[in-house]
């Protein structure tokens, strides 16, 4: 994991008295509400419905056990006792107090964090694979490149101030865990036929109200070029991008009215000027960087052993065989294996997470790997070196901890904004229906046997649930002061990616749970052999699921 | 009357915006330190160019930056206006007229910028800023020291920390 040195820390000590300046400044009545406002959201604080929220980075989702008890004490002692994994592998809080805030980042600061563009319109944290580093598909370890944009993007003097929020994710595997179908730049790393490493860029995804599949405008872009292409098409935006209409002002509009050919060409023309510049990556840096994402000391085990060993024990014990299938992924070291701590059991918003809790997880982490955890976009929590020998004792301690809810990549394990109960852009309560659904599908072997489904929530268009790239999406919309919601079928996150298709007219909050109930029995009824979902979602398309949905009551 | 901070020093901003060719009296070229828009300034080329070269520019970011490549040559002053703060095309405008237009003179921020911005227009190559309030000024010149060190290559540093750490 990275670790910050003393320019790293004299850089954020400074942006926490720079915050301090401007919160007193505000309290006095000295900086208009107008003008703090991007200032404060770029120091990650929203003001919502009932309370501030504040926002803080993790960085490609890495925490370590003593940024973990600091998160925790934190909670407790600014806010209510909780805090909630976002979909962009952050942590927010929703209850701080505005005139505590410096204090709070004061105190991440301690520990190596910050609240630093976790929102506003300038480039926000960058994401990747909850399996970085570890997972067997993986090619080429993407943190290293996100530590480098991170470093690159943070206080960018030039892009504070763009058209609008900007998101970078960063993919290294063969799957796409990232999706970074879906960011404003999507970078999958790559090796050319020499062998050396690089970036397929794509340029322009997003949801929100205008979903967009990204595209891809460069095909290879050697990794020292890294950092002057990204300026050179944050450059173009930043000129080029509309400020007129906050829903067109995103980087997909610009590249989609330009077509992405044309914008290839001007960033390219751009990148011609400053490609040899001193932003030019060294090579001592790129090493600098991966110098940070080294194996930890992992020990030689014995994988067959370790795997009878588990086969036995789930052969007598059906619970632990069921966690060990849906929550527990390879590892790229014989021996070891991922687990996924669910933070989706049924009556817990997606997500939450307490301080006690956060603290167990530190303790979890040390105990059992290597003292790193990450936090996922789908709203969970990975340990990632777990040894496989261990596994069932880990189990048993996750259990009264409230973590072995065995239903990761279920529908059951949805990704749900706070909506409606905690955002003040909410149509509609976006929590209460991912609970009614959870109890209505309560029969883990049934949810085991529907397999692998994507069910995304969001409470409004902004599509912070990202409703669009769900198997199955649900779009809180109202009407007429009332709240509603709306199905979208046949998304994918992945490489295959595609944007739901909106099944028909809305319905209301208590109808939820059948009409999801109606979707999976026709998924039961026409799936051939064991297939997915959304395999036989593409084989069948959405008519059976309209007409079986829509059906009038005969 | 707006202050000018320029260099670390304090002094009254008392350029004049021209903005028709009629305001351009011998009084104000002579006396004057006078700006004009890129077409007004267009026009004095051909039509009077003792006056354009006395004249600065006036910038907003609504101009295609390619198109002030070629006169930052001849100009000592451009200023480019911030309609709203929040508009940050400014910015690039300021780093393409350094680093790619080469331009070593005085760069001036006016308009709605905020003093928050300020460290981060010096870092783009702005040299100078028009303070509206007065009462700001003390305030205003501690913000543009906000940070003593950043990651990125810009206008003030041309090294990234990663090629001086
Ligand atoms: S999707 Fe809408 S309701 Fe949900 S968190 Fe985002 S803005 Fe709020």
């Amino acid at each position: 994991m990275y670790v910050y040195d003393e320019h790293d820390h004299q850089i954020i000590r400074e942006r926490v008295a720079q915050f301090r300046r401007q919160t007193d400044r505000f309290l006095a009545g000295e900086l208009k509400n107008e003008e703090f406002l991007p200032l404060r959201l770029q120091n990650g604080l929203y003001v919502q419905r009932l309370a501030p929220m504040l926002r803080i980075a993790v960085p490609y989702g890495m925490l370590n056990s003593k940024q973990l008890r600091k998160l925790a004490h934190i909670c407790r002692h600014y806010d209510k006792g909780y805090c909630h994994v976002t979909t962009r592998q952050n942590i927010q809080l929703n209850w701080p107090q505005l005139e505590e805030v410096p204090d709070i980042l004061a105190e991440l600061a301690e520990v190596e964090m910050h609240a630093v563009q976790t929102s506003g319109n300038c480039i926000r944290n960058t994401t990747t694979d909850q399996f970085a580093g570890v997972a067997p598909d993986e090619s080429i370890d993407p943190r290293p490149y996100c530590e480098i944009i991170r470093q690159w993007s943070t206080f960018h003097p030039e892009f504070a101030f763009l058209p609008r929020k900007f998101k970078i994710a960063v993919c290294g595997s063969e799957e796409d865990r990232a999706a970074i179908h879906f960011h404003d730049i999507g970078l999958q790393l790559v090796r050319n036929d020499k062998g050396a490493i690089g970036f397929q860029v794509l340029v322009g995804g997003g949801l929100g109200r205008t979903p967009v599949i990204g595209s891809v405008i460069r095909e290879f872009l050697p990794e020292q070029d890294l950092l002057t292409y990204l300026e050179a098409i944050l450059r173009i935006y930043n000129l080029q991008g509309r400020r007129d209409n906050k829903y067109k002002a995103r980087i997909k509009i610009l590249v989609k009215a330009m077509g992405p050919a044309a914008f290839a060409e001007i960033v390219e023309k751009e990148w011609a000027q400053i490609s040899e510049t001193p932003t030019l990556l060294t090579e001592k840096e790129i090493n600098r960087a991966k110098s940070y994402f080294t194996a930890p000391p992992y020990q030689t085990l014995d994988e067959a052993s370790a795997q009878q060993q588990l086969n036995e024990q789930a052969a007598s014990e059906k619970a632990f065989s069921n966690w060990l299938s849906r929550n527990v992924c390879g590892h790229q070291i014989s021996g070891y294996r991922a687990v996924t701590l669910s933070l989706k059991p049924t009556g817990v918003a997606p997500g939450d997470i307490t301080d006690k809790q956060l603290e167990q997880i530190a303790d979890f982490a040390d105990r059992y790997s290597f003292g790193e955890v990450r936090a996922t976009h789908e709203q969970n929590i990975v340990l990632a070196d777990v040894p496989a020998a261990q596994l069932y004792a880990l189990w048993q301690e996750l259990r009264p901890a409230g973590f072995a809810t065995a239903n990761i990549g279920t529908l059951n394990d949805m990704i749900c904004c706070p909506g409606g109960d905690f955002c003040s852009l909410a149509n509609a309560k976006s929590i209460p229906i991912a609970e009614a659904i959870q109890r209505e599908f309560d029969d883990l072997d049934y949810l085991y046997d529907l397999g692998d489904i994507d069910l995304n929530i969001s409470g409004c268009m902004n599509a912070c649930g990202h409703h669009h790239i769900g198997h199955i999406g649900i779009l809180g919309v109202d009407k007429k002061g009332e709240e509603f919601y709306q199905v979208q079928l046949g998304g994918n996150a992945g490489k295959q990616a595609a944007l739901g298709k909106v099944l028909g007219p809305s319905f209301g909050a208590d109808e939820m749970p059948s009409v999801v109930r109606k979707v999976i029995d026709v998924f039961v009824a026409n799936r051939i052999d064991g297939e997915t979902f959304s395999e036989t979602y593409l084989r069948v398309g959405i008519e059976p699921f309209k007409e079986r949905v829509y059906a009038k009551a005969s | 009357m707006p202050k000018l901070v320029k260099n670390g020093q304090l002094g009254d901003d008392t350029t004049v915006v021209v903005t028709d060719a009629s305001m351009l009296t011998d009084a104000v070229v002579e006396s004057a330190d006078f700006v004009v828009s890129l077409d007004l300034y267009n026009q004095l080329l051909s039509e009077a160019p003792e006056k354009a070269a006395k004249a600065g520019l006036l910038l907003n970011g609504d101009q295609d930056p390619a198109s002030v490549k070629q006169l930052v040559k001849q100009v000592s002053l451009i200023c480019i206006e911030f309609p709203v703060f929040t508009d940050g095309r400014g910015f690039s405008l300021a780093r393409m007229i350094r680093d790619h237009f080469d331009y070593t003179g005085e760069l001036r921020a006016t308009g709605a910028f905020i003093q928050d911005q300020l460290f981060f227009l010096k870092r783009c190559g702005f040299s100078s800023f028009v303070v509206a309030d007065e009462t700001k000024l003390e305030s205003a010149i501690q913000s543009l020291n906000d940070f003593t060190d950043c990651y990125q290559a810009a206008a003030d540093e041309p090294q990234p920390l990663y090629r001086r750490r």
